[in-house]
């Protein structure tokens, strides 16, 4: 194979793949899981947690609450930028208060030796119920 | 329980920088969640992150299969060592780091003052600071032709990037998509050149300070504002540093060694000062330890000198063993246990997804040496999606992906 090919052979691998990660990219569905279930296994993973609200709060423009099920919690955080974008998109995230039950879809992180979930999009954060 | 926790994390970084396409980020990302407590965690990172500074440049040296952060020193030090002065190599290697070491700490009360009041001018503008250091790395190519080629590398690896980093294909995207572009392409070209190692010089070498000394200090500055600014590392610091300094290899390397370590004291520098992490060890510092006061620094900082200090008698312990030993080494089947070992740590990590990402990035990756310009043009993986996150269109990026 000459370098011409290759360079041609490598080109459509790149494009064709990009496409089809593309393509694809809709299908990416978070799992859904309860509270209970979260541990470190789940680490960058993408999730979906459904619970009620407790200790909401605001600093410095990011919304921080607990996402808590009748038994166990997990730290919901809603970064300035992400509120900013969820605010204009629907849900404004400094109106959440304790007691809502919303669904999440987002990213496990861990923070301080604790887990917590990120949303993913503007949409991640919904009331439900 | 200190010291434990020390060489844990020197032998730590020993291993992920002696094995290409495997990051410190990958190490520190399974020691967080070991369950390990957290004091000896954060020593552990800390060690592992400076000791992988100083050892990732043997695979980048013996086998020209750098990580994101060495890539640029592939092509000076896998020459010297094409010469016949793989020990040179290293000793250059060493020796760069240690000055830059000495210059960063000496330094480091002055720049951790400037810090707060330089990130909080160029916050505002990080965008446009951003899209002009991407365009100074396209223009370094020169001729039209050979920047129309790298931004045509720029813009696949940029989409890849983009697509894998907001998109959750994978736990931990950057690893395929680096390894891809850099080291699985590197391995592939290499064994379809069947490069031959020649015997290497093993007499004493001095190192002439006064020839490199300008290029130290350099990187030194260099690493400083690659520290402060975020999507911008050690490869795009050295490719900006040629556009103003026409480069010898065994001066770039030095160059490009002092920019590393430079880099590591002020990542966790920034850390302390904005709050602000830079790497995946400062991100993982950041998380246990939530804030950094200027004693915690302090701390750290002495561990990075500990850390770096040991890895270098041991690189030098090694030097002349290595070398006599690389040049009996077959290189295709050097490289084929390299490609090999990557497709087993991919697949274990992150599935038929993650190969997948790896082959595309792969695919990318060749097209650098093929086309005539430098590999680095693959960095637009992580530039891409820092300049999408300045531009504030993370979430419009994200709701036009994924519906």
């Amino acid at each position: 194979m000459n370098q011409a090919q290759t360079i041609y052979i490598a080109l459509f691998v790149a494009i064709a793949g990009i496409a089809i990660l593309f393509l694809s990219a809709p299908s990416v569905k978070p799992e859904k899981l309860k509270i209970s279930e979260l541990s470190n296994e789940q680490l960058g993973r993408y999730v979906q947690l459904e619970g009620t609200l407790a200790n909401v709060s605001s600093r410095e423009g990011n919304v921080q609450a607990k996402l808590c099920s009748q038994s166990d919690c997990v730290r919901l955080r809603v970064f300035y930028s992400m509120a900013i974008q969820m605010r204009d998109s629907g849900l404004d995230p400094y109106t959440l208060v304790s007691g809502d039950h919303v669904r999440v879809d987002g990213t496990v992180r861990s923070y301080q030796n604790e887990l917590e979930i990120v949303p993913l999009k503007a949409d991640s954060v919904k009331r439900v119920g | 329980m200190d010291v434990l926790a020390l060489l844990a994390g020197i032998v730590g970084g020993a291993l992920s920088g002696l094995v290409p396409g495997l990051h410190n980020n990958t190490l520190t990302a399974a020691l967080m969640v070991s369950g390990l407590p957290a004091a000896f965690l954060v020593v552990v990172v800390i060690a592992l992150a400076a000791s992988h500074q100083i050892f990732e440049f043997i695979p980048a040296i013996f086998l020209g299969v750098p990580d994101s952060e060495t890539v640029v020193s592939v092509l000076p030090g896998h020459r010297l060592l094409l010469m016949g002065k793989g020990l040179l190599a290293l000793r250059l290697v060493a020796a760069s780091c240690l000055f830059a070491l000495v210059i960063s700490v000496a330094a480091l009360p002055l720049v951790a003052a400037f810090l707060p009041a330089a990130y909080a001018a160029l916050e505002p503008w990080m965008f446009w600071v951003l899209l002009v250091a991407v365009g100074a790395l396209l223009w370094t190519e020169r001729k039209p032709k050979l920047i129309a080629a790298a931004c045509l590398v720029f813009g696949l690896s940029g989409a890849l990037g983009a697509l894998v980093l907001a998109v959750p294909f994978v736990t931990d995207p950057l690893l395929p998509a680096l390894s891809g572009l850099f080291a699985i392409s590197a391995a592939l070209l290499a064994m379809s050149g069947r490069v031959k190692i020649p015997p290497q010089q093993t007499a004493d070498i001095d190192i002439k300070l006064r020839a490199f000394g300008p290029y130290i200090l350099l990187g030194c500055i260099l690493g400083a504002v690659v520290g402060l600014l975020p999507g911008l590392g050690v490869a795009q610091a050295a490719v900006l540093a040629l556009i103003f300094v026409p480069v010898l290899s065994a001066q770039f390397l030095a160059l490009v060694a002092s920019i590393s370590i430079s880099n590591l004291v002020y990542g966790f520098a920034a850390l302390a000062t904005i709050g602000k992490a830079r790497s995946g060890a400062a991100v993982a510092v950041r998380d246990l330890l939530g804030t950094i006061d200027p004693s915690t620094l302090a701390f750290i900082i002495g561990i990075i000198v500990v850390s770096i200090a040991v890895s270098i008698v041991f690189l030098l312990l090694l030097a002349r063993p290595m070398l006599r030993a690389i040049s009996t080494v077959d290189p295709l089947k050097l490289n084929a246990a390299v490609l090999l070992f990557l497709t087993a740590l991919i697949w274990t990590l992150t599935g038929l997804v993650g190969l997948g990402i790896a082959g595309i990035a792969a695919a990318i990756g060749i097209l650098p040496p093929l086309l005539g310009i430098r590999r680095t043009h693959g960095m637009g993986v992580i530039l891409m999606p820092a300049l999408i996150y300045f531009a504030g269109a993370t979430s419009a990026f994200l709701a036009a992906v994924m519906g």
